[in-house]
């Protein structure tokens, strides 16, 4: 490891203040009756990890529900920095040391919450369970955060990329529209791969947990 | 690219990015969510009252209907048994009018019974012949 990339912390310090101004609007709004569109926003994400979360509400899985909010909105908003009007920024998940920091922290959760939930015993049990399929599970868990960070990390720059692309090669008045057209498409990719990472973050937390009732319902479904 | 190269290993700025993602959720999971939270289950609790008040309107609106239909049944067949007695009614007045007037006709052609004694039934309905 070298020096800092300052420009990319700042782009991320940016996100994280823009996720958390936001955050606490929708807070400091929260109405019961009549919720914003922010709140609404909000809302759905909760909504929708919860029902994605198929273990119920247990504390743990609800710290699940917490991290695949916040890594949704982070990265969305991360992947939309650059795309805001005036915005000097490009997008910090463009840069390998925020999505693999995201892939490390995800994974590094799962297993302190896997150690919580089930205790050290059950932990190593699950994971060493059957003990010849020890070693793939070992690469599988170390993998993890990588897949994550690359997916991530090669999706926003490769629509970095292009759209410089665009704006070297065509001429001025020319490039106009396709770069409007890459904008969109980069608004979409944004929430897609916000949505993939937290939805993985999710399914790595739920293979993780014991499964409860309510999991094993819908296992038998 | 500036630093957003194209570089795939991670240096220093690693640790910071954990640290600023780090604080982000825990603003987030502290503040913001629980807050939502319970907004959310709050209004939950309050379309689980509202869809109970609805399905005990619903209730009640079904026995009142049920309780208007038997009303009405009950109705009608009141309705048939009072038209059942105006007909019987009817019947008897029309017997007792047929019995008065034969009656009345042997009184005038000189047969002089006593009126409300019985009589028989060869008497002619028709009128008699004018003098």
């Amino acid at each position: 490891m070298t020096g800092t990339q300052l420009d990319v912390v700042l782009a991320s310090v940016v996100t994280g203040l823009i996720v958390i101004a936001l955050g606490l609007f929708v807070r400091a709004r929260t109405s019961v009756n009549n919720p914003g569109a922010t709140q609404v926003l909000w809302e759905w994400t909760l909504a929708t990890a919860d029902g994605l979360n198929r273990g119920g509400q247990t504390p743990y899985r609800r710290r699940a529900t917490a991290v695949a909010v916040t890594l949704f909105w982070f990265i969305l908003v991360a992947n939309w920095l650059p795309l805001l009007p005036g915005s000097p920024l490009v997008a910090p998940t463009s840069n390998i040391n925020l999505t693999l920091a995201l892939g490390l922290v995800v994974i590094a959760l799962v297993h302190v919450t896997a150690i919580q939930a089930r205790g050290l015993r059950g932990y190593l049990r699950h994971y060493l369970s059957p003990v010849w399929l020890a070693p793939v599970r070992l690469i599988e868990e170390l993998l993890k955060p990588l897949t994550l960070a690359l997916r991530l990390f090669g999706v926003i720059f490769a629509s970095a990329l292009m759209a410089m692309l665009l704006a070297e090669l065509l001429p001025a008045p020319v490039a106009v529209l396709p770069h409007a057209v890459w904008n969109l498409f980069d608004v979409l990719m944004g929430v897609i791969q916000a949505f993939i990472f937290a939805l993985l973050t999710l399914l790595y937390f739920d293979a993780a947990l014991p499964a409860t009732s309510t999991a094993k319902e819908h296992i038998n479904e | 690219m500036n630093s957003y190269g194209v570089t795939l290993v991670p240096d220093a700025t690693i640790v910071l990015e954990v640290a600023v993602f780090l604080i982000v959720l825990a603003v987030v999971s502290r503040y913001v969510l629980p807050r939502l939270q319970s907004a959310v289950s709050e209004r939950q609790r309050r379309v689980a009252e509202k869809l109970a008040a609805a399905e005990k309107a619903e209730a009640t609106a079904r026995t009142t209907e049920q309780q208007a239909a038997a009303s009405l049944r009950a109705a009608r067949q009141e309705a048939r048994r009072i038209i059942e007695d105006a007909y019987e009614r009817r019947d008897h007045l029309i017997k007792e009018g047929v019995r008065k007037g034969r009656e009345e006709y042997r009184w005038y052609t000189g047969q002089h019974l006593p009126l409300g004694a019985p009589v028989a039934d060869d008497v002619p309905t028709t009128a008699p012949p004018s003098a």
